[in-house]
Order: structure tokens, then C-alpha cells, then sequence
């Protein structure tokens, strides 16, 4: 019975074998005696499961940038070092103190998922390192948490999205009663909450409130629950629950009688790709889209296309820009005097400094909108409102409807105001009526 | 429209959102209610075979723009999968139940990862064929999309092809022996084994058939895997251990529960799949149909 | 089973082992390390809660993570949401991780095998539904973070460290405990046998129900120790995967050893951390170690190193045998054996405290029918047994003979009629219960616990009818007087000598004769002999027919027999069934002397 025994004891092997292998790899790393010293990035990712796609676009627009810079950061030689989360949020807290305790990396560019970022917030307070957020950090909680040691720049709050959407929404296209679907967590709640709020602020009602659970299967029952008299339906809904509900929308002939308006997810190529014809008139509200008639833009695009042959989506820019931003902060440092050698050092040592030099820094050329950080290191930036369209060939394209030039988190009104709402949440803002 | 009309047709909405919804559920239920009733095996790859066909389907569909042939393709393939799966790994654990269910999980495992591998993560929906789309006017109450009303229809010719395979051919009925006393079989000059592997080949063929009518319905998406076999577990525990008939009565109730439960009260939309599964396995411990 | 030795030289091995864990890792490990290591212990923690479900209890379980989860939960919405104390966050997470399991236990315990997988799955997936739901109290999806350790010292890694091994090592202490105590016993006999455990007066489902909540309460210790590493809750503990990976861990150690899983869930969480860094799509390996441990290493790296510690493989029952003849040891190898007059010391003590009159008969069999659909396994059947009464029943093969036991012992229920023992009606008595009104049975298929040793099977039918089944904290060797029983009853049967073989490894004669031994071990009154001499060759029928002899007067014996002359030596009253019914009833003469019976069963060459 050598068998059976072997591969029990090939198992214990395995396991002892990478088990030193780590242990001492992590001192083992020759020190090549060159003039500079690299920089470390931890970049933990959910390379494993359900947005695992997107997960490696990100991975390549960040390799894309330090192509396009030499393989160097502010001057300085690069090395990004990359952990699988498997979306479990207990392997991102894990990972990300391997990076930090074993690998020694300077700062991190991190954070994919909201409950990502959430996670490991904590670690980063405790271990006094940076996080430039990656999109995993458009939880409403960033604002309240307001940690010294994360940068948002990348990246905006949910409700900063939808606020001008809600607005143009009774203003412009004088819509006056709307349903929402929402997806049941935090991203639904607040982007939902942001177009519920200022619609309502600029006049309208919102008369009915769907929250549906992440993946659900059928959405025929809350498809068939839809009010048919009311002006518009706005949704937010993510994964594979968006193709889902745009399928039984159409499918129980509400799509073209009632528009339908979305946060980015509607929007995005990925989604729209595989919609019917049917789809064209959808709008969805977007920091992103690739027929932005915007020189960075199309260079981003044309970059990523020789690439991969795919378009990019918003998911990849944001660590496109996380470069970008560890880039020139570096160089401000360098301005300030600090000799190179001692930048990675520094950039550890001096997190807090690392976050608030950040929103010095010139950002007006990012693919998508020119960004400028504000004080509570969150990004303001343009949003765009999206359109799709039927191309002659029969497919959905898109065409940018609207600009909202420099929007902040807190939109037209003012923090005081914004600052007295309980979050937005399943209760809050309530239906009307 | 008077108000009672808009009640009624709401009604119509549920009744239907949960026969149709009912009707997939069976169609997923009934190849792994098939495998666990004669071989008593619990697969819990079929979910995984489930996801491997939807994609394929997709893909098919993509390409050719063939509803017929994207579904039978997708049931090909899993049936290929499932077969192959049985003559290296489950032939070697004949009765045995745990060691069943951990071997299909790390099949589970590596056939869901084949779908990111080659798929990427990306969600799919299936779009229908033409002649599938739109709605139809169910009694002139209200038009029901045509799709849907396809897969009852689906779901009650798999049901019926299903009676009539194992009560009325003779193939049936040396299934059935087996099922009853599987060394009686034997020394009747059964070829067990054979049967065995055709019937594990079947019923991964029915969960590719699932997963090619379900890709426009649930399509293709990483979580599938699991959220398929749930389903199956519910249904087959509800209906009763390796009973058709149970599958399908259980398929009709858990449907029309669950539609009816997300509409009228939405906030409790999780529970209404497993909730009534444990009130009425505290009534009825074996299931629906199931013997004690 | 291991042996004494080999039990003793693991237990040094692994208290060595925790010491150098103790003592050596913090200092020494990377700080990454310590964390993959506090990790391991939890779901340590968590695949031993579920080997004692599974491995001793027989109870495969796939809802362990329920309550893992909610002890989690709990801790974290109490700390991170409430501001409360420790003690009291502690304390409610035990709580409520206990209370689901109390919950789920009323719904999962009375169903076996499948169905039971799939409630207790069931269970865990309703309880992920609530977590992602439950935003106001969960956060969902997303999370709940900032669960504080309870002292500002203990944010540091290294020191909670030692409070997390503290908590580890008084939680396997306490299973280990539980699992050698008579209450573990007890569980190991159900997983063996059922149906004996209930005729030896062993309330089956309350057993395994307090097992199933006792392991839940382990497995919310986890959760709460989980929360307090991570700081950290998602409904991820609640998965599916959670609950899968468990059962890994515990096969992949080695069930029923309780140490193997503590090292599954070592190598599982090691392998997780540090082979997701290398490579892509680890899931597939982790998918082919499932696949791989079943086919191959079935018995897990516990399975693999005690092939290395066994120097010899326990000897089959044959002549040579390789324990020495113990002094006193009257027997011969491979023959049955002991002196009759032992016996009857040993039940003249259970029967000597029948003080009752011998005007109440010891057992009323009236109008007893049992049909199964259109079979009439047993109808319309009276019989009388007077205290002291040895009665034989004979008939041909199906004439309902064990049926008629069955139904005595409770293991069927009539479909109507009524049982009494000694006045007191059992009908609707269960089966446990009517062991402790002085009942015993054998079986006519040998019914014992067969991974289990001699010794074992002996203690559980001596628990059977004593409170102290239900002892968890103390091993079963520290109940004196349940060993000095268990030695008199060995010695007595001669196995003495063979107390700690696995009885599947026993010859066949004395299989039978420990299946009477055990019977009598609970101190019937009333005994129930189904078929004791069946497969027994001449001197070995003769020897226990002996045996059966020996037995004190005063005992109640019911026996069934097929052969004539063991029927006829042993009974002084004889009934006959035929298809259910009763043929005829008398005396031997009276019996050997009907025309009816002979004809029916004896046939007419028999003169």
C-alpha cells in the first residue's frame, strides 16, 4: 500500500518544502550593488474568481505604464510584486502583511473590491504604510474612515457618481417619478442613494425601491414588480446580475417604454457587448469610456489594444493612473530634495507625507478626465454620460451624451449639508409616498 | 385598466415566474436526481458540468448563431466530461458517499477553473434564437416572454422522455433492477458496470442539456458551479432521494415559493428558497416522494 | 485502534511537539509566518470540532462553518458595532454559535447520511444569505472590519500568539477528553452500531444531539478566535467553501484521530497562502489534492505515519496467538472457553436484586401483529414467559422469528397488540428505554462494534443502563467500577487476552460469545437469544450451549434456535411459529409429540 501513503506524504512535502522555501526567501534576495535602489509595490488582487478578468487587466495596464517609462517610477527601477486574494477578504489581510513584513515593499497600489479595501485598512494604519486605492475603494466608508495612510485619488466615492446624474435627470430630461434596483450592499446602497438624493433635491420622486441580492438568478419576479407608469428606471447592479435583469427588462417589454439609466456597470464594453439591439437608449453615468474624444484617451486605448487586442475598461485605468500617481509624487519628493537612494526609504517611512504630497501633484492628463485631489484624498473629476447606441453593423456602441466637468464628492452641495445625512443606505433616502 | 385586472395580472406574473423558473430547476434537478437514485452517487461536479456546457453553448451560439446546435454541443461535451470523470475516479468509490463528494469537489474545483481559463471570468447571457424571443399572450391575460414558456415546455418533454426511458423500455427496467439489488442484476448477466457508466454518462448529459437551455436564462458566470448545485440539493431533498416524480413536484413548489416569496416579500429573498425546504423536511423528514 | 505503547509514544510526540511550537516559532518566524500559523490553529480548532462530529460520531457534516460563522459573527458585531466588553463578546459568540447548533441539531440529528449532508449545508447557506443580506448588522458583502483584540499588548502579533496556542491547547485537550470519556465511547458505538446501542439502553439521538451541539460549541470557538486573528469578518466563513474545506482538512489528516486534522488544516492553510504566491490557478491543485487524498491516502498523513510506528499488525484470531496466555488464563487458543461456573457468579449479581414475586410474568406477549404492506411478518401472537422461564422458539425461515424480537427489543413498532415486562406495558417504550427496565438482546447476525475492541464493546454494554454514559470529561479508564466489571466479564469469557484486539479481528465462535457477554453486561432481566449457536461448529455449539447453561436461573431467556437439539437441551417450554402465527406452544414432549409441528416443520422422516 506504498500508494495510498505517498501522496499523503508528497502533500506534507509540498507543503514543508514552500514552507522554507518562503522562510528564507524573503531575506534570500540577492542585492544587485547598483546606483539605485528598486522600488517595491504590493499589489494584492482577486486573480481567482469572479472578476478575475478584470483583475489581470489591471495587472497590465500597470506593466503597460512602466513599459511606457523605462520600467522605472520617478526616475527609480520598479518592481511590482502581485498576491492572489481569491476574493476571500481573509487571504487580502494575510497577503497584504506578507507584502509588507516579508517582501518589504515601500507602499502599496491595492485594493480591487469595496470589501478589499475595507479590509485591509486596518493593516495599513498598523504597519505605517501607503495605499494608493485602486477602484476597491469607492465605499462611502473610505469618507468616514478618512485614513491618513490611503489615497483615493485613482478613484471617486459611489454617490459622487450618480449625484450629477440625479440631478440631470429631473433638471434636464425633466423626469419626474422613478424606480430604482439596487443591488443589495454597498456600492448599490450609495450609488443608488447619490442618484435618489439629488433627484429628489432638483424636484423629483422616486416612487419605488428594489433591493436585490448579489446573484440573484431570476429577476423575473422583480422585473414583473416594476411600477410601468413611472418616468425612469435607474439601476445599479453588478456581475453577472446586470445581463440578467437588462435581458428580463427587455424580455418583459419594458426596455424602449421606459428608459432605463445606470451607474458604469451598464455602460461598461464588457456589458454592453452582449446586449441585444433593443439596448440602444440605455444612459449610464461613467468616469470612463473609451470613445471619449480626449487625446489621452486614445492613446490609452490605441496602447491597450496593441497590447491585448481588447479594449480597456474603467478597471484597468485605475491602476493605469495608481502608476502614474506613485510616479510623479516621487518626482515631487525628487524636487524637494530628497536624494534617489533614499526614496524608497523615505516613501516608507514617511506614509502620511507620501498621501498628502499626492494631491500636489499634476494629474490633468489621466486617460479619462483631468483629476485634481481634494483635501480628503479623493479624486475630483469629470463624469460623462453615456449613451448607447445602434451602429449601422447592428451592434451597440456608445456615444458621450454629456460632460460633468469637476465634479467633487460633495457635487452642488455643500460638505455641511452632505454632512448631516445619515450614510446612504437600504433605509436612506426613503421612498416618497 | 381597473385595479383588480392589475392584480391579477401581477398573479399571473408570479404563477408564471414560478413555473418557468420551476421548470429549469427541473431540468437542472433531474440528471443529478438521476445519478444519486441508481448509483447513489453525490455529484458535486455537477454544477461545474453545468457551467462548462453554458459556456460552451455560449460560445457555440456565438459562433454559429445555431440555438440547436449550441445546446446539443453543450450536452456532448458534458456528457464526454461526466464519462471520463466516472471510468478514472468515481468507478474506484462504489458506495462510497463521503469519498464521492470530495472527489467531485476538487472535479468541481478544476472544470470551473477550466471556464476562467478559457472564458476569462466574464458573466455570459446566452441571447435566444429568434424564433424564441419576444413574448407570447398566456390566456390573454398577459405576454409572458416567450423563452421562458419554452423551457416548461422543455421540462416537461425531459420529464416525459425520462418516465417513458426508465418505466417502459428494457433498459429501464435492468436500470431499475439495479436499483433494487444490484447482485441479482449481476448474476442475471447484467453488465453492471456498462449500465452504471451509461446512466453517470446520461445524467451529465442532462446537466449539459441544462446548462445549454439555461445559458439565456441564468447564463454563464464563475459562482454557477455552486449556485447550480444548490439548487439540485434543495430539489432532490425536497422531492425525495432518486425520485423523478418528487423532482418535479419539488421543482414546481420551490419555484413558485421562491417567485412568489421575491415578490411579495422582497426583503426576504434568500430565504425563500430554503426556507420552505426545512419546513417541510420537519414535516416530512425523507423529502416529498422519498421512501424512509 | 493503536496500542497502549504506540498511544503513549504519540502522546510524547505530540506534547514535544507543542512545546516547540510554544516556545520556538515566535521569535523565529517571519511575521507573515505567525500569522499563516495563528490561522492553522483556528481551523485546527475547527477540523478537530468537525473529526468528532465525523470521525468518532459518524456524523458527516458539511455545517460546521454555520456556526463557526456565527461565532464570528457574533464577536465581531459585538466588538466592532457595540463597543462591548470581551468577556461578554466572547461569551455571546459561544453562545450563539451553541445555540445554532442546538437549533439545527433538532432539525439535522434524526436524518442520516445524504439528507443530513445536505442540512446541515443547507443550514451554513441560509446563515451566508443572512450575512450578505443583513447589511445594518453584518455590513453584507463587504465586511465587517475593526474588530479590536481586547488589550492594547495584544495588537501585537507575537503576543496574541500565545493566548490564540493557550486557547488551541485547552480546546484539544478538552476533545481529546471528550473523545475517551465514556460520552465518546458512546458516540464511537453509534457510529458502529445503532441498532445495538439503542437495545443496550444508549438514547441514540440524544447522544449524537448533545455531540452535534457540544461540536458546534468548538466550532463557534473557532469563530470567535477567527475574528480576534483576522480583526476581520465577511460572510466568506459562512461559504460553501468554508464548509468543504473543513471536511479537507479532516480527511486529509486522517479521520477519527483528531491529531491528523489539527495538521490537515496546517497543510491546507499553509498550502493556500504560500502556493497561491507561485502559481496561477492554484485552484486546480487545490482541486486535485482533494481528488488525490481520496483515491490515495484515504486514511490521511496520520493514516501514513502510524504505518511507520506499527511494528506488527494485530495478529488474527488463530492458533498462534501473539499475546501470551495471561496467568489464571484457563483458555486454549482458537478454543471457546471458560469455566461455566464463572458465568454464574457474574449473573447471579444482576439478577440477585429480584426480589419481585413470581406472580407477575417477566415478559406479556398479547395479540402482537406486525404487518410490512401486505406481509404479515407476525400475527396475532400471545406468549407468556414466567420469570425464570426458558422458552425456545422455533419455526422455519420466515416465520417471523427475529421479527418477533424486533419487536420486543422496540426496534419495530406493532401494528398492533401489546408488550409487558413485568407488568409494565412497552409498547410505545423505545428501545433504550426498555433496556433499562432489565431488557437485553443478541443478535442473529452478529451485531457488535467492529472497529471498536473487545474491551470497548464490553464497557458499552455496561454503560448502557448506567448514568455515567453521559461523562464527558473523565477517559473511560477512570470509571472503576465499569472496569472492574469489564475485567470480570473478560476473564470470564476467557478474551482477557485479547481485550484490546479490534473485535472484527476475532474468530467467529468468539464473536458469538461476546455477543452474549455483552447482552448480560447491562444485567438483563429478560434475555433475548437470537439464533446463538448459528455458524458455530459441534464443540463450539456445545461449549455454548454450556454457557447459556451457566446461566443463573432466575434470568428470563427467550431463545430462537434452528437446531433441534440445542433447543431442546436448553428449553423447558417450546413455541412454534409458522408464517407469523402461533403454531403451537407446550412442552418438549408436548412439541415433539404434535403431528401439526412435525409436519409443518419438522417433516415426517423425523421420528
Amino acid at each position: 500500500m506504498k500508494k495510498n501513503s505517498l501522496v499523503a506524504l508528497g502533500v506534507a512535502l509540498i507543503t514543508a518544502a514552500t514552507v522554507l522555501a518562503v522562510a528564507s526567501g524573503g531575506a534570500a534576495h540577492p542585492s544587485h550593488k547598483t546606483a539605485l535602489p528598486t522600488l517595491k509595490i504590493g499589489t494584492v488582487l482577486p486573480f481567482t474568481g469572479v472578476v478575475a478578468e478584470s483583475a489581470r487587466e489591471m495587472q497590465r495596464t500597470f506593466g503597460m505604464y512602466l513599459k511606457q517609462h523605462g520600467g522605472k517610477l520617478g526616475g527609480l527601477p520598479v518592481k511590482v510584486i502581485y498576491e492572489d486574494s481569491e476574493t476571500k477578504p481573509e487571504l487580502d489581510v494575510t497577503k497584504t502583511k506578507k507584502l509588507i513584513e516579508q517582501d518589504k515593499v515601500h507602499l502599496l497600489a491595492s485594493a480591487m473590491l469595496a470589501f478589499e479595501g475595507l479590509a485591509v485598512v486596518d493593516t495599513i494604519a498598523k504597519a505605517k504604510i501607503a495605499l494608493v486605492g485602486l477602484t476597491g475603494v469607492t465605499a462611502d466608508e473610505y469618507r468616514k474612515i478618512r485614513s491618513p495612510y490611503l489615497s483615493a485619488a485613482a478613484k471617486h466615492t459611489p454617490s459622487q457618481e450618480t449625484f450629477p446624474l440625479g440631478t440631470y435627470a429631473a433638471k434636464n430630461l425633466h423626469y419626474k417619478t422613478a424606480a430604482l434596483v439596487c443591488q443589495d450592499y454597498t456600492w448599490g446602497w450609495e450609488t443608488c442613494g447619490g442618484f435618489h438624493y439629488a433627484f429628489q433635491q432638483a424636484g423629483g420622486k422616486v416612487v419605488q425601491k428594489i433591493f436585490v441580492p448579489i446573484g440573484t438568478t431570476d429577476y423575473a419576479p422583480f422585473v414583473t414588480q416594476l411600477k410601468r407608469d413611472v418616468d425612469v428606471v435607474y439601476t445599479t447592479l453588478i456581475g453577472a446580475d446586470l445581463p440578467r435583469f437588462v435581458k428580463a427588462y427587455q424580455d418583459f417589454g419594458y426596455m424602449g417604454k421606459i428608459p432605463l439609466l445606470g451607474s458604469e456597470d451598464i455602460v461598461a464594453a464588457d456589458a454592453y457587448r452582449y446586449y441585444s439591439s433593443d439596448a440602444a437608449g440605455i444612459m449610464g453615468i461613467t468616469p470612463f469610456s473609451t470613445a471619449l474624444d480626449r487625446p489621452e484617451m486614445k492613446k490609452y486605448v490605441a496602447a491597450y489594444e496593441k497590447l491585448t487586442g481588447k479594449a480597456p475598461t474603467f478597471w484597468g485605468e485605475a491602476t493605469y493612473v495608481a502608476a502614474m500617481i506613485i510616479d510623479r509624487t516621487i518626482q515631487k519628493f525628487e524636487a524637494q530634495g530628497i536624494p534617489k537612494a533614499q526614496i524608497p526609504e523615505y516613501v516608507r517611512t514617511h506614509a502620511q507625507k507620501f498621501i498628502k504630497t499626492i494631491r500636489t501633484i499634476n494629474l490633468s492628463d489621466t486617460p479619462s478626465s483631468p483629476v485634481t485631489v481634494d483635501p480628503y484624498n479623493f479624486a475630483i473629476r469629470n463624469f460623462y454620460l453615456v449613451k448607447l447606441v445602434k451602429e449601422p453593423d447592428g451592434k451597440i456602441g456608445e456615444s458621450i451624451v454629456k460632460t460633468f466637468p469637476h465634479v467633487s464628492e460633495f457635487w452642488i452641495f455643500s460638505p455641511a449639508q452632505l454632512a448631516k445625512l445619515p450614510t446612504f443606505s437600504r433605509s436612506f433616502p426613503p421612498v416618497s409616498g | 385598466m381597473t385595479a383588480t385586472s392589475i392584480e391579477l395580472q401581477q398573479w399571473a406574473f408570479r404563477i408564471l415566474d414560478g413555473l418557468t423558473l420551476g421548470g429549469l430547476l427541473f431540468v437542472l434537478a433531474s440528471g443529478f436526481t438521476l445519478a444519486l437514485g441508481v448509483m447513489k452517487i453525490v455529484n458535486i461536479a455537477y454544477g461545474a458540468f453545468y457551467l462548462l456546457a453554458s459556456y460552451i453553448a455560449w460560445d457555440i451560439f456565438q459562433r454559429t448563431g445555431s440555438f440547436p446546435l449550441a445546446v446539443a454541443g453543450a450536452a456532448a461535451v458534458a456528457a464526454l466530461v461526466g464519462l471520463t470523470v466516472q471510468q478514472t475516479v468515481l468507478r474506484r468509490l462504489y458506495l462510497q458517499p463521503l469519498p464521492q463528494i470530495l472527489v467531485t469537489m476538487g472535479v468541481a474545483l478544476i472544470v470551473s477553473e477550466l471556464g476562467v481559463i478559457f472564458w476569462g471570468g466574464y458573466p455570459r447571457v446566452m441571447g435566444e434564437p429568434s424564433w424564441l424571443s419576444g413574448a407570447t399572450s398566456v390566456f390573454g391575460i398577459v405576454f409572458y416572454p416567450t423563452y421562458r414558456l419554452f423551457i416548461v415546455g422543455a421540462a416537461v418533454a425531459v420529464g416525459l422522455c425520462l418516465w417513458v426511458l426508465l418505466e417502459r423500455t428494457r433498459l429501464g427496467g435492468l436500470v431499475r433492477a439495479c436499483v433494487d439489488d444490484e447482485e441479482m442484476a449481476r448474476g442475471m448477466g447484467v453488465n453492471v458496470s456498462r449500465l452504471y457508466a451509461g446512466v453517470f454518462a446520461f445524467s451529465s448529459l442532462l446537466a449539459g442539456l441544462a446548462g445549454g437551455l439555461g445559458a439565456p436564462f441564468l447564463g454563464a458566470y464563475q459562482g454557477a458551479e455552486f449556485d447550480v448545485l444548490l439548487y439540485a440539493l434543495v430539489i432532490v431533498v425536497l422531492g425525495g432521494l432518486g425520485s423523478i416524480a418528487g423532482a418535479a413536484v419539488a421543482s414546481v413548489v420551490v419555484g413558485i415559493l421562491d417567485s412568489v416569496g421575491k415578490s411579495l416579500f422582497p426583503d426576504l429573498s434568500y430565504f425563500t428558497l430554503f426556507a420552505p425546504m426545512i419546513l417541510i423536511l420537519l414535516v416530512r423528514p425523507s423529502g416529498l416522494w422519498g421512501r424512509a | 485502534m493503536r496500542s497502549v505503547v504506540e498511544q503513549r509514544r504519540v502522546r510524547v510526540a505530540v506534547i514535544l511537539a507543542l512545546i516547540v511550537a510554544a516556545v520556538v516559532v515566535p521569535p523565529h518566524f517571519p511575521p507573515f509566518l505567525l500569522t499563516v500559523v495563528m490561522l492553522s490553529l483556528v481551523y485546527a480548532i475547527l477540523a478537530m470540532s468537525l473529526d468528532v462530529l465525523m470521525g468518532y460520531g459518524g456524523m458527516e457534516s458539511l455545517g460546521q462553518a454555520a456556526f463557526f460563522g456565527l461565532g464570528a459573527y457574533a464577536l465581531g458585531i459585538l466588538v466592532a458595532r457595540y463597543h462591548q466588553a470581551w468577556p461578554i463578546a466572547v461569551l455571546v459568540g459561544l453562545g450563539l454559535g451553541t445555540a445554532g447548533a442546538a437549533i439545527a441539531g433538532l432539525l439535522a440529528v434524526r436524518l442520516r447520511g445524504l439528507f443530513f449532508l445536505v442540512i446541515t449545508l443547507a443550514f451554513a447557506q441560509v446563515l451566508w444569505g443572512i450575512a450578505n443580506r443583513w447589511g445594518q448588522m453584518t455590513n453584507g458583502y463587504v465586511g465587517l472590519r475593526g474588530i479590536r483584540r481586547p488589550y492594547a499588548g495584544l495588537e501585537s502579533d507575537d503576543n496574541f500568539y500565545y493566548v490564540l496556542l493557550g486557547v488551541f491547547i485547552v480546546a484539544a485537550f478538552a476533545m481529546r477528553r471528550l473523545v475517551t470519556s465514556p460520552f465518546g465511547l458512546g458516540l464511537r458505538g453509534i457510529r458502529e452500531s445503532e441498532s445495538r446501542m439503542k437495545t443496550t439502553g444508549y438514547n441514540v439521538w440524544l447522544h449524537k444531539y448533545i455531540a452535534f451541539v457540544i461540536c458546534g460549541a468548538f466550532a463557534a470557538l473557532a469563530g470567535v478566535a477567527y475574528a480576534f486573528v483576522t480583526e476581520f469578518v465577511t460572510p466568506e466563513v459562512l461559504s460553501i467553501t468554508t464548509s468543504f474545506d473543513a471536511m479537507l482538512m479532516v480527511i486529509l489528516g486522517g479521520v477519527g484521530t483528531l491529531v491528523g486534522p489539527a495538521l490537515g488544516a496546517a497543510a491546507i492553510v499553509g498550502l493556500r497562502n504560500y502556493l497561491s504566491s507561485y502559481i496561477d490557478h492554484w485552484i486546480m491543485i487545490l482541486g486535485a489534492i482533494y481528488i488525490l487524498t481520496v483515491l490515495f491516502a484515504p486514511k490521511g498523513i496520520v493514516g501514513f505515519a502510524s504505518r511507520w510506528w506499527r511494528r506488527k499488525e494485530v495478529p488474527e484470531e488463530e492458533e498462534h496467538a501473539a499475546v501470551p496466555a495471561e496467568k489464571g488464563d484457563l483458555r486454549e487458543p482458537g478454543r471457546l472457553e471458560p469455566a461455566a461456573a464463572d458465568l454464574r457468579a457474574i449473573t447471579a449479581e444482576s439478577t440477585a436484586t429480584q426480589g419481585n414475586s413470581h406472580k407477575v410474568a417477566a415478559l406479556q406477549i398479547t395479540n402482537l401483529r406486525k404487518a410490512f404492506g401486505t406481509i404479515h411478518a407476525v400475527e396475532d401472537v400471545s406468549i407468556t414467559a414466567e420469570v425464570g422461564a426458558r422458552l425456545a422458539i422455533l419455526g422455519p425461515n420466515g416465520a417471523g422469528k427475529t421479527t418477533l424480537f424486533n419487536l420486543i427489543s422496540g426496534l419495530y413498532k406493532p401494528s398492533s397488540g401489546d408488550i409487558s415486562l413485568f407488568g409494565k406495558r412497552i409498547t410505545r417504550v423505545p428501545p433504550h428505554a426498555r433496556a433499562h427496565m432489565g431488557l437485553g438482546r443478541t443478535f442473529q447476525i452478529t451485531n457488535l462494534y467492529p472497529t471498536l475492541t473487545v474491551a470497548e464493546n464490553i464497557r458499552l454494554g455496561i454503560l448502557g443502563t448506567r448514568g455515567a454514559r453521559y461523562v464527558v470529561h473523565a477517559p473511560v479508564s477512570s470509571l472503576t467500577s465499569v472496569s472492574e466489571r469489564s475485567t470480570e466479564l473478560l476473564k470470564a469469557i476467557g478474551l482477557w487476552g485479547r481485550r484490546d484486539m479490534e473485535v472484527r479481528h476475532l474468530s467467529y465462535g468468539h464473536q458469538r460469545q461476546l455477543e452474549i457477554v455483552m447482552a448480560l453486561a447491562s444485567e438483563p432481566k429478560v434475555l433475548l437469544l437470537d439464533e446463538p449457536a448459528a455458524g458455530l461448529s459441534v464443540p463450539e455449539t456445545t461449549r455454548m450451549v454450556e454457557l447459556i447453561r451457566s446461566l443463573d436461573p432466575s434470568l428470563t431467556l427467550l431463545i430462537i434456535e434452528h437446531d433441534m437439539d440445542v433447543a431442546f437441551e436448553l428449553a423447558t417450554e417450546i413455541v412454534v411459529l409458522h408464517n407469523g402465527r402461533l403454531l403451537a406452544r407446550g412442552t418438549r414432549e408436548e412439541i415433539r409429540a404434535s403431528s401439526t409441528v412435525r409436519d409443518v416443520y419438522l417433516g415426517h422422516a423425523y421420528a
